[in-house]
Parts: C-alpha cells; structure tokens; sequence
C-alpha cells in the first residue's frame, strides 16, 4: 500500500510526462534546425545537395547583395516593430484609459481580428488595396487626381511596411493591453496629484510599469516582420524585396536549398544581431538620459502652482480633450483594421472582375466558381484533416507535459517550458525550410504529413499555455479533498481535474484549430504538391488578379470566424467559473490578521 | 451536553510524530491520544505545526518519524482514500462544476452504495446542516456561510470516525463564525463523531472545544480542557498566549504540595500562595514568575492592601475598564475594575493580589 505522499513522490518523476513533448521538439524541430544548419555547409548540385562540404554558400550570403538584403530586411523589421509598438501602445492605452468598460471590448475585437481575422487575408487586402489596379489607385483616378496608377503605392518598400504594420499590430495591442491592465489607474491620478503634466506621468509612471509588455510587443512583432516573406512576396515586388522572400525562393523555384540554408541562418543571425544592437543601444540612451537628468537643472519642481479656478477649467477641459481623443484613436485604430478585411469582403460579392471602385453589382458566382473547383474542395478538406491531427496530436503531447509542469520542484522545468514555447520562437519560415530540409535529407517527400508534424509542434505551445494557465487556477485542495472522500488518485483525475479544464481544452483545441487553418507561412514548405487552403489561395493570389481569390478568402475567414467565435465563448465560460472560486480565499486572506 | 468523550476508547494517537520539511523540523516529537466523541482543538498561531499535523492525520503527508494509530492499528502508510476520517478544507474545496447535492453524494457515489440509499444519505446529511432546500444549486452560487455547511455535509456524509476541521471558520466573518461555533458544537453533540479542529482563534478553542492543544513550534506546549488552559497555564507560553495575563517576578519560598507553592513577590510583605502546574517540579529558592489575570486583580486607594503602583492609563471595554498600573517595583500590569470605580491618570493606587489564584509559569524550552 503506497502511501498518499509516496505516490506525489514517484510524481516528483511525473517529469517523464513531459517526455514525449520534449522528444517531439527534438525530434521534429531542434533535429530539422540542425538538418538546415548542416544543408548550408553543403554543396547543391542539380537541385540536390550533396555531400561535400563547402562555405560557398555563406560567401553568397554575405556577399555585398546578400547582406545589404539583409540589413534592409531588418531595418524595414526595426521600423515596422517601432511603428507597430508605437501606434500599439497609443491604441493600447486609450482604450485602457479612456474608453471605461468599452475598453475589454475593444480589445476583445483586436483579438478576434489577429486570430480570425485570418493572415493571409489581412495580407492580401493590402495587396487590393494598394495595387496599380487597387482601390486607392481606381478611387484617385476615377476622380480624376492622377492619371496614371501611382506606383509608389504598390511594389516597394511603403506598401511592406504598411502592410507589415496593419498584420501584426494586433499582436503590439494585446500584450500591451495586458502589461497596462497591471497599471492601477490610481498611480496616474497619484502622479496628477503630485503635479506632473499628461507626458511626465506617461513616461514617468505609466511607461516604467508596462516596460516588459513593451518590450515584447516590440521583439515580438519585430522578429515577426524580420522574418516574413509572404508581405514582401504579395506587396513588395522587385524594388520590395526581404530577406526571407528571396531565401523562400530558394526552397522553391529556385530549388538551391543550400543556398537558402544559408540564408536563412543569416537571417536568424541578423535578427539576434538586431536584438542585440537594439538592447545596447536602449542601454546607451538610458544612460544618456540619465546623465542629461543629472546634469539638467532642477527647476520643475518647485514649479508655481497656477490660480485654482483656472486651473479647474482647464483640467476640466483636458479631460474632455482627452476622452475625445481617446475614442478618436481607438476609432481609427478599429477602422485600420477591421476595413481592409471588410473591403475584401464586399469584392468577394462585387460583380467586376477587378477589386476596384467604383462597385459593379452584386453577385455570388465568385462563391459558386470558387467551390466548383476541385482543387479548392480537396485543399479545404485536407486542411480540415490537418486541422484535427493537430489538435488531437498536439494535446496528447503538451497535456501531459503540462501536469509535469505543475510540479514546481520539477527539475529542469524552466528548460521543459521553454522547449514547449519554442515552436512559436522560431520564425515560422525557419521552421518550414527546416522541416523541408530534414525531409529532403530522409528522402521524404512534403506533404500532408509533413504539414501535420509541423502544425502539431505549433499547436503545442497554446495547449501548455492555456492548459498550464488553467492548472495554476485550480486549488490543489479540490484533489485532495476528492482524495478524502475516497477518490482513487486515477479516480480524483478523472472526476474532479479532467472536467475543471475541459473547457480550457476545447479552447485550446479551437485556437490550434485555427492556427493550423490559417497556417500559410510554414505550410507553404511543408505541403509539396498537395497545398492545404491558405497555400492554395496563395497560389492563385500568386498568379494574379482573380476575382475568385476574394471568395476563398472569405470563405475562410468564415471558417476562422466561426472557430475563435466558439472558442471565445468557450473562455467566457472560464472566467466565470474562475471569479466565482476565487472568492472564499479572497475574503479567506483578508481575515488573516484577526484574533489572539 | 450529550455526547461526552469517552475516556477508556483512545480512537486516533499521534505516537511520537515528526515532520521535517527540508531543513525546517514543523512537529517534533508529537504524542497524543484522541479519545471517541471527542471535540479537541489544535490551537496555535501560523506555523506552529498544526495544520501539518492535520495533513499528516488525513494522510496527505507523511511524517518523518512516528505513527498514526486508529483503534490502536498504525494507519501511517494509509493513502487518504482508505482512511476513516474526512476533512473540512479551510476554503472549502468544493467541486466547482457539481451542483450542492453532487459534492455531497461524491463520496457515497464511491463507495458503491444503491442510488436510494445515497439520495436518502445526502438529504439527510443537508438537513442537518440546514441546505435541504438548495440541494440542485450550483456551489458557485452560494455564500460563504453556506459554502462552509456544504463543505461539512459533504464531509460527514461518509459517517467518519473522525472529523478533520483546518479553519473552517476562517474565511467567514465575525457574526456569521460565531453562529457557525455553535452549529459546529451542536452537530458534534448530536452525532458523537470525534472533532480534531485547527486554529488559530484562542477565543473559538475555547468555546467549542473539549480539550484543547496549544502547539507552539511542533510541540504540545499544554493539553487540557478550556479550563485547565485558561486556569492553570502550564508555563509563560501558554499564560501569554491564552487570554490576557500579568506576569510578575517572585521567589519560591515553601513548597505546600506538588501543585501548590509559596511565593514571594517583591513588594509584598506575606508570602502567597500560588498554584503551579508544570512539568518538572519547583525548587525552594528558585526565582520565577506568577501569572495573575486582570480580572482576578483588584484596585484600591494608596492606602489599600498590595503592590503599590500608578495609573497610566484607563480603557472602557463594556461593563469593565481597564486599568494599566506601573508598578513601584517596576514594570506594569493591567487589572479590571467595575466602571463604576474611577480612578484618575498619575494616580497612586494599590493592586490587591489575592491568594490562590496566581499561577507560577516557567519558560518551557
């Protein structure tokens, strides 16, 4: 008979729960990484690599061409990920600070837009828009304001970062939002009180205490726009070019995988150089300001107060001026993002073949083409299949790891973790060369298959996310309280745990669901001849205008739409559970301090 | 009272228990027998080991050293499922996606009793704790009041030999705590389970309890009836723990019995005498302490009886007041008064120091 404890002892080796994640991330992406690394000291001969050792490959990548790519790519990344952080974090705070209980709301559409809102489609809208026969183009010359298509709009570095700025702002928004929601709306009134202005408590008070939700906002969004290919692919064009564009090139057409090994590493490089360069330099302007604080005079402080009553109006007006631009911002900001998905909506129905103003009529025959096409019907049914392998796969691998984890004195949990999220680290055209490669060096051909493994390895990560959130919300009591009513430990599991987090889980589910839907960056290497949705759409984007990619899109926005819906309610019903739980130990603390 | 522990039936022992976790020893040496239909309190403040001790009783610790005994059979390597007590949580633990009747009927349902029978128990078992009427609720929608009877219907349904309590009443406020004291009592009376109840609320040990443990670093500092623990504290611990004390130097002059010694104490001319209830016996000569209560002291005018000493301060506190007094000899005592008898700040009074009531206490390592 093992005792109660004994059995949380022999758990203390629940760390082999958490094995099969880890050989999976070995297996499927650390061994793939290393394939890569391999294939760019290799030569490639007629479309084969073959086994001889060469440099030639990072002669090519740090070639003057390769590398002023390169420092364009990061450059245009810096700036995206400034600009994404920078408007993100005014969209951010005004919807923290001045909107009330429409704040959550607010951002609960910003949410839906990321992961809805489908990536493809929020990079193609940008394409119709801003196209020589885009919306804006037509609109200026239907007018009569030009005559001919403005071409700075399309095919350059303008249209890339516009395009890079509008995808990833949402995911600037949201953790900011997260990092602001920290910041007791006291602490500005404090900082008022005290006599600093609007700037001084924003850069004083409100700054200093979301640093960390900025600071990854920004190297979120700028490895995100570093390493993105599809963007320059759609809007850049010949003078729009990324370094990843080109490197993706190599895995396809091109068919030079160790030329493009190699630049992807660089890349990889670059960006960790970029981090690096980034970190000192903030390092440096710290420094700097404090020197400059030190030395500047300090006159502010005995700053004579202004008369009362005027001082009233003013605040009065400033408060208003301040809840007016709140609303502007959050106004804009909501238009920016939710109308270019809206415009490729209304083309799908609009009856002219170009997405252009002005509108023609109304038609469904983009619908009824789209879905007669047999290779549209068989890319929606294999992506629905991968969709659910990657669920179930996903779950049966981080679910377990996730209770290893609960396990604070787990050894090596930290690294455990880590190898988990390391699926949404890496770049996602890192990860889809590399599985390409490692393919190609196993002889296996891309596929299905392929795709599946991936879209796995990146669902991982949100099951150990969400569930682990969920494991650390329920009181470690309820098991023990099963257990001293006469629960077996299988029986306690299965009765009290397992229904606790189901609806985590199925929100889980949902969100890899979706994420393997919409999944087109790594999926665009991994399915070979037999693409899932967004890939096929992809192509038929690629081969031109086609009114028909319109109605694709937005089918599968439908399907995107229809799953985050389901899994936002899905969320709701957490919180709710969790408030109303959390209530006896909240007023169970408060009484600590009574009696004796 | 109905039920009255019955001494001759030692249910649960603690024999010689020890808990160390890491470095840190919480309970050292622990011994103790818990009689049948007995109501006993473990009372100390946070960390003194009385929860562990709990946690080791249900089985959800092991102790380092020693055994758990029930009806005289060790039960130390017992998985909590197997063993014949059931808790209540200190926040309740109740199961959040079951409804007030399915946490109850959790543990019949696994014992494999009939569906009738198990129906019948749990409206039994609600009754009793009065949630007859919200048997189909959700626990998340009722108060902390009510999540507390659930938390205890749930328990006793399983008809344990013993009742596992962890600050039950914690999270409740004042009113309510005081209601549910004397619930709880009445429960216990009525169906003769043994009660092994943890806090840290000296004033709930000792309106609830039959005997009480005071527990101060993993060990048993003194075991007795509320009375015994109020009136005869066994050293300085628990005199200053348990309800208000003044403790005043003196010297063993006489010893009369092995429970009732002279004392000198400086100020006074006579001897006193005073009852002491430790453990090891007193030597003649030795210097110590006396323990009086401020209600067994008395004020009088200058020219009274007692220690001489000057007011400092007055609190009301209902039909008494307060009086803290320093003393001529030095340090101060506090002493109670009916209002009535005012005495001014700065004033110099007497404090009459009646014979046997003091209590010698020694430190206790």
């Amino acid at each position: 008979m093992a005792s109660y404890s004994a059995t949380l002892k022999t758990s203390r080796k629940r760390g082999l729960l958490a094995l099969p994640m880890i050989g999976y991330i070995a297996l499927f992406l650390v061994g793939p990484v290393l394939v890569l690394a391999a294939y760019s000291l290799l030569e490639s001969e007629y479309f084969q690599v073959t086994g001889t050792f060469t440099l030639a490959n990072y002669q090519y990548a740090f070639g003057s061409e390769a590398i002023s790519l390169l420092l364009k790519t990061l450059g245009i990344g810096a700036l995206a990920a400034v600009l994404c952080t920078t408007l993100g974090f005014t969209f951010a705070y005004a919807a923290r600070f001045f909107l009330g209980r429409w704040g959550t709301r607010v951002i609960v559409v910003v949410a839906f837009m990321l992961l809805g809102g489908s990536y493809l489609v929020r990079v193609f809208a940008w394409s119709s828009i801003l196209g020589t026969e885009g919306i804006v183009n037509t609109a200026l010359m239907g007018i009569g304001i030009i005559n001919s298509p403005l071409q700075f709009l399309f095919f350059g570095y303008f249209a890339v970062i516009v395009t890079l700025v509008y995808v990833y702002l949402p995911f600037a928004i949201l953790p900011i939002y997260a990092g602001l929601q920290g910041v007791d709306e006291e602490t500005l009134e404090a900082s008022r009180d005290l006599g600093a202005g609007f700037w001084r408590t924003l850069t004083r008070v409100v700054v200093p205490q979301s640093r960390s939700a900025i600071a990854s906002a920004f190297a979120f969004t700028y490895i995100l726009c570093c390493a993105d290919y599809i963007t320059p692919r759609l809007v850049g064009g010949i003078k729009g070019q990324m370094l990843g564009n080109v490197a993706s090139l190599q895995f396809g057409g091109a068919a030079n995988y160790s030329r493009g090994a190699a630049l992807a590493v660089t890349l990889v490089l670059g960006i960790v150089a970029g981090f690096v360069v980034i970190y000192l330099a903030s390092r440096l302007f710290e420094a700097a300001g404090r020197l400059l604080h030190a030395r500047a005079p300090r006159r502010e402080s005995p700053r004579p107060r202004r008369g009362s009553s005027r001082k009233m109006v003013s605040q009065h007006a400033e408060r208003l001026i301040s809840k007016i631009a709140g609303r502007v911002i959050v106004l804009v900001g909501l238009v920016f993002l939710l109308v270019p998905a809206i415009l490729v909506i209304v083309f799908s129905f609009n009856s002219a073949p170009i997405s252009g103003l002005p509108l023609k009529g109304l038609t469904t025959h983009w619908y009824s083409d789209v879905v007669a096409i047999p290779a549209f019907r068989d890319a929606f049914v294999r992506s629905l299949s991968i969709a659910l392998i990657a669920v179930i796969g996903s779950i049966a691998i981080a679910l377990p790891a996730a209770f290893a984890l609960r396990d604070p004195r787990l050894k090596f949990g930290r690294f455990i973790a880590g190898a988990g999220y390391a699926p949404i680290i890496i770049p996602g055209i890192v990860f889809g060369v590399s599985l390409l490669s490692a393919a190609d060096a196993m002889g296996v051909d891309p596929g299905i298959s392929l795709t599946a493994i991936a879209h796995i390895a990146m669902g991982i990560p949100l099951v150990l996310f969400i569930v682990r959130a969920r494991l650390v919300s329920l009181d470690s009591a309820l098991v023990e309280a099963a257990r001293d009513l006469g629960a077996s430990g299988r029986k306690a599991f299965t009765s009290i745990v397992l229904p606790l987090i189901a609806v985590s889980l199925g929100t889980a589910a949902l969100l890899v669901a979706a994420f393997s839907l919409d999944d087109v960056i790594v999926a665009n290497f991994t399915t070979g001849t037999s693409p899932t949705l967004p890939v096929w759409i992809l192509g038929l984007i690629k081969r031109g205008i086609d009114p028909r990619v319109n109605a694709a899109a937005v089918l599968m926005l439908a399907v995107l739409s229809l799953i985050i819906g389901l899994a936002f309610l899905f969320t709701r019903l957490t919180n709710r559970d969790e408030v109303k739980i959390g209530t006896p130990t909240a007023t169970g603390t408060n009484s600590q301090g009574r009696s004796q | 009272m109905n039920s009255v522990p019955d001494k001759r039936n030692v249910v649960l022992s603690f024999s010689g228990v020890s808990k160390s976790f890491g470095d840190t020893r919480v309970i050292d040496d622990f011994s103790l027998d818990i009689f049948d239909g007995e109501f006993i309190t473990l009372l100390g403040s946070s960390g003194c080991g009385k929860t562990t001790l709990l946690r080791i009783a249900a089985g959800f610790e092991d102790p380092s050293g020693g055994e758990i005994l029930v009806d005289g059979e060790p039960i130390t390597k017992m998985p909590p499922d197997k063993r014949p007590s059931n808790m209540v949580f200190q926040n309740y633990a109740l199961f959040p996606h079951m409804t007030v009747a399915e946490n109850v009927a959790y543990g019949p349902r696994l014992h494999g009793l009939g569906k009738q029978e198990i129906e019948d128990k749990v409206r039994s078992a609600l009754e009793m704790v009065d949630l007859d009427g919200r048997s189909e609720l959700s626990v998340l929608s009722l108060s902390g009041g009510q999540r507390q009877r659930v938390a205890i219907a749930r328990a006793l349904v399983n008809e344990p030999r013993i009742l596992l309590l962890d600050e039950p009443l914690g999270a409740l406020d004042l009113k309510l705590r005081r209601h549910m004291q004397m619930e709880l009592r009445k429960i216990q009376e009525n169906i003769g389970t043994t009660f092994i109840y943890v806090t840290h609320d000296q004033e709930e040990a000792l309106t609830m309890s039959h005997r009480i443990v005071v527990m101060e670093e993993g060990r048993a500092m003194q075991i007795g009836t509320p009375d015994e623990v109020y009136a005869r504290p066994a050293n300085t611990f628990v005199a200053r723990f348990i309800g208000e004390s003044n403790l005043l130097p003196g010297r063993v002059v006489d010893a009369i019995d092995g429970e009732t010694y002279r004392v000198h104490m400086d100020g006074q001319e006579d001897s006193l005498r005073c009852g002491y209830f430790g453990r090891e016996s007193m030597q003649i000569g030795e210097e110590t302490q006396v323990c009086f209560r401020p209600e067994e002291l008395r004020i009088e005018p200058a020219d009274g009886h007692g220690l001489r000493g000057r007011v400092l301060s007055r609190t009301l506190n209902g039909p008494q007041a307060r009086y803290e007094i320093s003393l001529e000899t030095g340090g101060s005592l506090q002493a109670n008064t009916p209002r009535g008898e005012v005495y001014r700040t700065e004033q110099t009074v007497t404090v009459n120091v009646p014979a046997d009531v003091g209590v010698i206490v020694r430190d206790e390592i």
